[in-house]
């Protein structure tokens, strides 16, 4: 696959790549930016950059999704930089009212109400930074321990504290009610 | 409470859970109604679909972009933030150690879920590499090993080269497969496999438990300290009793042959130091045995070869050529 992206149909395997990240890396980048309009230039940017460095990507034998995520993180703490720098005025942020995605609630649930699923996700949201992305990462993005780890460039230990804080305020949540 | 019981409640539900963790889970769950209740609550939240649209950009749209000449008038910052962008990048990848994985099966991902295969490849020395059930592989020089991401509902692993196995008790087999159609079932275990000269012959050493080696119609069970040879032009095996750690410390960096001929030597040599070996016919049937460790290198194990087997060897660029 790499390698035809290098050598071969670039088009065609570019494409493919596109079509499965695109929509994974706007959720991951949404948990950095809120502007749905800058998120998409990050994302944009972030597949020029894997196009770019196709030709040495060959060379690595092959590719991570967590190299992928790696990508998109650091061309969005770039942007990040860039705009603090630019004293960026956040008000055009918080109009975005679509943005980030929200996963979606099954509502007809004998177990969990939508109201309770909403407030549960609301605990999600109300975590300290670093643990909801932890959460996120590994329950939206499908990634695994090691990979989501590595992507918040901490250890397999700490983000299993991360993960136990969430699942903890998700049991009071469920307490409460 | 058990005092961890939150962190493997979360790797229950991210999917990490051990054997070790379930059993835990399951003391947990027995203690009181509200646990179960709770446990079936939060997977249920846990596995509430996330929404995923559709690119908003199409691809094509994207394209046209990046691929016309006059690209987003490139700017001059644009490639500066690429190219360090890159460097991050390649340092994060290569801590990696081993490298990692492929994408593949693409077509259509709305009938198809994409099934991504992480490849390990042991370059240097001995890796150790944990698979999601936390089963546990060693992979010696030149080893690679391969699982598809669907790997907890199949358990199933691809091996070139040698490895150990420390497999973890779970329900359903854990299997080897070996490149030349052969494998090897197992439940939980250790075990040690050499696909040695090039898949030519299989040797399967177990150390604990039980483990079926399957091909074609042909299936043999093992027991502890016994080890299986199989020669995979011939279709024959033979099984002999033998110190299971013999074949066993290489893990710990220590190399042991025991009565090996000498053409499947230099095929492990060629795969542990990434050259080619050119034999001299004469030597290919000559049995050798010894041992070496992981930090000595070709030159010095050649030349201590060399004074007992009374041979010359000369390197041509990537070509070792022994006469």
């Amino acid at each position: 696959m790499i390698h035809e992206l290098a050598y071969g149909d670039s088009e065609a395997a570019m494409k493919m790549l596109y079509n499965h990240f695109y929509s994974k890396l706007m959720l991951f980048v949404s948990y950095f930016i809120k502007s749905k309009h800058d998120a998409e230039e990050i994302v944009s940017d972030t597949f020029y950059t894997i196009w770019e460095q196709r030709l040495k990507l060959a060379n690595l034998e092959c590719i991570a999704s967590s190299y992928i995520y790696t990508i998109a993180k650091n061309t969005t703490l770039l942007f990040l930089k860039r705009q603090r720098k630019e004293k960026y005025d956040m008000e055009t942020d918080v109009a975005a009212s679509d943005f980030p995605a929200q996963p979606d609630n099954s509502p007809e649930d004998e177990l969990i109400g939508k109201e309770l699923m909403e407030k549960l996700h609301a605990a999600i949201e109300n975590l300290p930074e670093k643990s909801r992305m932890a959460f996120k990462l590994v329950r939206e993005q499908g990634l695994k321990y090691k990979e989501a780890a590595e992507i918040m460039e901490i250890s397999v230990k700490t983000l299993e504290a991360h993960m136990a804080l969430a699942t903890k305020r998700l049991l009071k949540t469920l307490d409460e009610n | 409470m058990p005092e961890n019981i939150l962190e493997i409640i979360s790797r229950y539900l991210a999917g990490e859970a051990s054997l070790d963790d379930i059993m835990q889970l399951s003391d947990w769950l027995n203690r009181d109604e509200i646990n179960r209740l709770r446990l079936k609550q939060l997977k249920r939240f846990w596995e509430a679909p996330v929404r995923m649209k559709e690119p908003d950009v199409p691809f094509e749209k994207f394209f046209e972009r990046i691929d016309s000449p006059h690209r987003m008038a490139p700017k001059a910052k644009k490639r500066h933030i690429s190219s360090s962008v890159w460097m991050i990048s390649t340092a994060a990848a290569v801590a990696l150690l081993l490298m990692i994985i492929s994408v593949s099966v693409f077509f259509n991902r709305e009938e198809h879920p994409l099934i991504e295969y992480y490849s390990y490849n042991c370059i240097s020395g001995v890796e150790q590499v944990v698979l999601p059930d936390s089963s546990i592989v060693y992979l010696n020089r030149g080893g690679k090993i391969t699982y598809a991401n669907n790997y907890k509902e199949v358990r199933s692993v691809t091996l070139e080269g040698e490895a150990y196995f420390d497999v973890m008790k779970a329900s359903g087999l854990f299997t080897v497969r070996l490149g030349s159609g052969a494998s090897i079932e197992v439940l939980g275990t250790r075990f040690n496999v050499q696909a040695l000269g090039g898949d030519r012959r299989i040797v399967t050493t177990l150390e604990e438990g039980s483990v079926r080696f399957v091909k074609g119609e042909q299936q043999i069970m093992l027991v502890p300290d016994q080890q299986l040879i199989y020669d995979v032009n011939k279709a024959d095996y033979s099984i002999r009793q033998v110190d299971a750690d013999m074949y066993t410390a290489w893990k710990e960096y220590i190399y042991r042959y025991n009565g090996i001929i000498m053409q499947d030597l230099c095929k492990e040599l060629e795969r542990m130091y990434r050259v080619e070996i050119i034999l001299n016919p004469g030597l290919k049937n000559v049995k050798v045995s010894g041992s070496f460790e992981y930090r000595h290198d070709l030159d010095q194990i050649l030349n201590v070869m060399k004074k007992r087997m009374r041979f010359e060897w000369k390197r041509e660029g990537n070509k070792i050529v022994i006469q």
